[in-house]
């Protein structure tokens, strides 16, 4: 009997991983595929030129603080003082940054998503009699599905 | 450095310390220099150059108030040229401009240099330790999220590095926003402003002092939240490299589907 199934990965994998050998199940019917992402490598050379899936953040924070800094000034000689207008600034310079990022950024790279859900497939090889403990170890850590294949 | 294995690895993707990770990934170096024009030394901080940071932002910091720029600045983009030219001390004011200009281009052609450095380390298959301590602190890979990072630097600057484990760059910019909060005066410009007075808002500023606030605060924002991703991805790199290592072997489960 096989138990296929999916994580993300975190600490939590290595203490199912860590659990299950610990009820008894041999390493060597232990298998874990790490899946990469074939998708990302493509674009590794627009990856050079833009600061590695947080584009849409840059463009904002940048022009934020631009903005922020000259509407500071302003607000010196405006009413409402310089900390309001710095924060018009702060927020009208983000609004600005993130469409000028967002046009900026290949419509493909927008849809592709941050990433993978299912980022590491486990199969474990068990008795039938085991089947129930190794899924139970698995729901307990966080586990995104399972299958069961004889 | 050495990877687990013991192997010395020339192309180190990341290296592992108990104050903080340090690692080479893919950045815009475009992005890394306007930084780096918003606060000469900024660049540097977000390469993890840290030492290099700290000397452009000490020399900011002394020569930008002691020539006043801060304030010829506010002068000069609210029209008022004569108050500009008489703020800014000739003793001090020449002092800036090399600095200011080397900034800028040291952390664009190292940002290109450390591009290179990052896919040569990526292809390389370099991970470093999970977890490094010492009798002070532990640092630990783990995965944690940005917008919590980016929440606690919104608050006060410093705190999402902290949450990050990059305590260098962490207290620098902790102590940094303070020093700079009181000597600006920002939290009673805060209270004034809350309160709606804001002809006391204005008097009670100090500008030389205030104008660095906006940047610090933004890039506490931006650099925390780079790191938290790229710490994550560092993450999912080395446990990939493990489960590789440690559970790659399938001879255990082909042997019972040829069995049966």
């Amino acid at each position: 009997m096989f138990i296929i199934s999916t994580f993300e990965h975190s600490v939590l994998l290595e203490l199912a991983i860590s659990d299950i050998e610990a009820g008894g199940i041999a390493k060597r019917n232990i298998f874990a595929a790490p899946l990469e992402t074939k998708q990302q490598q493509a674009h590794i050379l627009d990856t050079i030129r833009r600061a590695d899936g947080i584009s849409q953040i840059d463009g904002a924070l940048l022009a934020g603080a631009f903005f922020s800094v000259i509407f500071t000034v302003w607000g010196f000689i405006l009413p409402g003082g310089p900390l309001l207008w710095g924060l018009l600034g702060l927020c009208l310079g983000g609004g600005v940054g993130l469409v000028i990022d967002t046009l900026h950024t290949p419509k493909n790279r927008r849809k592709q998503g941050p990433s993978n859900p299912g980022e590491v497939v486990l199969i474990v090889k068990c008795e039938d009699c085991q089947a129930a403990f190794v899924e139970q170890v698995l729901t307990d850590h966080c586990v995104i599905a399972i299958a069961r294949a004889k | 450095m050495e990877s687990p294995d013991g192997k010395v690895q020339r192309r180190p993707k990341a290296y592992t310390s108990p104050l903080a990770p340090n690692l080479i990934h893919l950045r815009n170096p475009v992005v890394i220099a306007l930084w780096s024009t918003i606060f000469p030394g900024f660049g540097q901080i977000a390469l993890g150059q840290y030492l290099k940071g700290y000397i452009l932002i000490f020399w900011e910091i002394l020569i930008n108030t002691q020539s006043q720029l801060n304030l010829v600045i506010l002068y000069t983009f609210t029209g008022r040229f004569q108050e500009a030219t008489a703020a800014a001390s000739p003793r001090w004011l020449l002092l800036y401009n090399a600095v200011f200009m080397y900034a800028l281009w040291d952390s664009y052609r190292t940002t290109v240099d450390l591009n290179k450095l990052a896919v040569l380390a990526d292809r390389s298959g370099s991970v470093p330790a999970p977890v490094a301590m010492n009798s002070f602190t532990i640092n630990y890979f783990d995965k944690r999220n940005p917008w919590v990072a980016s929440a606690w630097s919104v608050l006060m600057p410093g705190l999402g590095h902290l949450y990050a484990h990059r305590l260098p760059a962490g207290f620098f910019l902790l102590l940094w926003w303070v020093a700079i909060a009181y000597f600006s005066h920002l939290m009673e410009v805060l209270n004034y402003t809350a309160w709606g007075d804001f002809a006391k808002a204005v008097a009670v500023a100090d500008w030389e002092w205030l104008l660095f606030m906006p940047s610090i605060h933004m890039f506490a924002i931006y650099d925390s939240y780079t790191n938290t991703v790229e710490n994550n991805k560092l993450f999912n790199r080395e446990q990939a490299e493990y489960l590789r290592r440690e559970y790659s072997d399938s001879s255990g489960l082909t042997a019972l589907v040829e069995g049966d």
